[in-house]
């Protein structure tokens, strides 16, 4: 199962968490800032997957993002790196060619996106077709309920 | 008047006094002992530049007044020692002269001053002659004799300072590398600093490529955010990129002299038909370090809908809407080719059709099919830039209602 996943920049700035185990918030930030920094501190050409405390770390880097998720001893790296690029292809997909602005100004489409994706820390849903349904129905339905006026709609609301 | 001449020599040689050294080293093993200050006297030959070379001799008489005793030693040419007083310098350095010394050191008595010897009648004299301190005369008298097995080298010293040439020339050696370096350093910085500056500022070519639009009531502008003034009725305007508006003569100088962006919201201003890929990826940093806005997955190169250029700057304006248009239109605006990216975010009403027909085969398998949307005439072609935002999703919803 995984136990949290974190999307960090380059400058180390975290960008989304998931967190599927509870900790305090206190508790939260400590892993987070901890994990960044090791991650940060690796070089291109070293291994994505790394022990730490009882969890494994599995990390990947797409351009200025880093992608990292923590799972448990049992779990299979491999298939939390398939999980990671999945997500990445999904947001490419929904985005068109994503970057970090896109992330960073539409995070909720990213929360719902992973949403789809993950429950609980397992994987729920492996079609890719089917997530991006899903995220497009929901659009729409936002889009009826919240009828828009003319000054929203050309963005002076 | 031929005294007072002399006398102001004596005071140009005193205040430019020819200072040599006499150098003193030990026979057996050639090492140089100890160095003494001297003065050459005005009278008799100069000491050569290469330095004399030979033994002290106490004079006997010490004062050299009379007839001194010819130099015991055979070998080499010898140096008289000899008091000064008694008589003039010249007489002295005769008597050396005539007992066959090839130079004569006079020694101050009660004084450590050194003068420059000078003398009356001092045609005849062939030999040099030095002028020495009395501390110096009484050290040279009392340890460095010819007996106690020294000789001296009286060197023509013509530096005010002693300068080592030897360790003179491996300094201007360091101090000269240091500055070529250093001069190198300097100018690959500045050619860096000009390339960067260069690749910052906008191209006159490109500027004119940008739109002007002559103000006129009712437009949606209303203050230069440079100079602060209000438009006035004709005034040119520089429609940015980004729908921003300026003063020509504003914002040109800006763009050209200073960086490539817009002053309010910071977007790069790019021209109509420009290479985006190319002054993208030169953006900020000189290296092709991923920035916020490097695609996550580079692009495809057997798919070639993708767009090889970040979506994002194709949506300039649009970042906060992007999401929710991008879903619910089918069409993906992200699809263009660059130079449609670019026309799109001046022309917006005919770019609108373009990008509907270039677009993504793929996303047509995910999403509906595209619906053909035609445009409405808006009053003028800045409420068309604003519109643009929001415009397809509205359309698209209806569409989908309906």
């Amino acid at each position: 199962m995984m136990h949290f996943m974190l999307l960090f920049s380059r400058q180390g700035k975290l960008r989304l968490q998931k967190w599927y185990v509870a900790h305090p918030d206190k508790v939260k930030k400590k892993i987070t800032r901890e994990l960044i920094t090791t991650i940060l501190a690796r070089k291109p050409k070293m291994c994505s997957f790394l022990e730490w405390k009882e969890l494994k770390i599995v990390y990947k880097r797409y351009a200025s993002l880093y992608f990292c998720c923590a799972i448990e001893q049992n779990d299979n790296e491999l298939l939390t790196l398939e999980i990671i690029h999945r997500y990445v292809e999904l947001l490419d997909k929904y985005f068109g060619s994503v970057c970090e602005l896109d992330i960073i100004f539409n995070f909720e489409k990213a929360y719902f996106i992973l949403d789809e994706l993950l429950l609980g820390g397992e994987i729920q849903e492996t079609s890719k077709k089917n997530v991006l349904k899903a995220i497009s129905a929901q659009d729409l339905l936002q889009e009826e309920e919240t009828p828009q006026t003319f000054f929203e709609d050309h963005g002076l609301g | 008047m031929l005294e007072k001449a002399r006398a102001f020599i004596a005071l140009i040689a005193f205040v430019t006094t020819i200072r040599c050294d006499i150098n003193i080293y030990t026979k057996d093993q050639q090492q140089l002992d100890i160095e003494f200050k001297d003065a050459e006297s005005l009278f008799g030959p100069g000491i050569p530049n290469d330095g004399i070379k030979g033994y002290i001799v106490n004079a006997i008489p010490e004062d050299g007044c009379s007839k001194i005793k010819p130099p015991p030693l055979k070998i080499g040419s010898c140096f008289a020692l000899i008091k000064r007083g008694n008589c003039n310098f010249d007489v002295k350095v005769r008597n050396a002269q005539n007992s066959n010394y090839s130079l004569a050191i006079v020694y101050n008595v009660n004084s450590s001053i050194i003068l420059p010897m000078d003398g009356s009648n001092v045609s005849d004299i062939n030999i040099p002659s030095v002028f020495v301190g009395e501390n110096t005369g009484h050290g040279l008298k009392d340890y460095y004799l010819y007996t106690n097995g020294f000789f001296v080298i009286i060197d023509n010293n013509q530096f005010p300072f002693d300068i080592n040439l030897n360790l003179l020339l491996p300094f201007a050696v360091t101090v000269a590398v240091c500055f070529f370096i250093m001069l190198g350093f300097m100018l690959v910085k500045w050619i860096k600093d000009r390339r960067r500056a260069f690749r910052h500022r906008l191209p006159t070519s490109t500027l004119r490529k940008i739109p002007i639009s002559t103000f006129v009531k009712g437009d949606p502008y209303d203050t230069c955010a440079i100079c602060l003034d209000d438009y006035m009725e004709g005034d040119k305007l520089r429609i940015l990129p980004c729908a921003h508006a300026y003063h020509c003569k504003c914002i040109d100088p800006w763009l050209t002299c200073n960086r490539r962006f817009c002053p309010i919201c910071k977007r790069r201003v790019y021209g109509n038909n420009e290479d985006l890929h190319a002054v993208a990826y030169s953006s900020d940093t000189d290296s092709d370090e991923p920035n916020d806005r490097t695609p996550l997955v580079p692009s495809r190169i057997n798919n070639s809908n993708s767009l090889g250029v970040g979506t994002f700057r194709s949506f300039r304006g649009r970042v906060f809407t992007r999401g929710r248009s991008a879903n619910t239109v089918p069409v993906h605006p992200p699809v263009l080719s660059s130079i449609n990216v670019a026309s799109a975010d001046y022309d917006t009403a005919s770019s609108q059709t373009d990008s509907s027909d270039s677009m993504s085969s793929d996303f047509q398998n995910v999403y509906d099919p595209p619906v053909h949307r035609s445009h409405s005439n808006s009053a003028d072609n800045s409420s068309q830039v604003i519109m643009n935002n929001a415009e397809p999703s509205g359309t698209n919803i209806q569409n989908h209602i309906v």
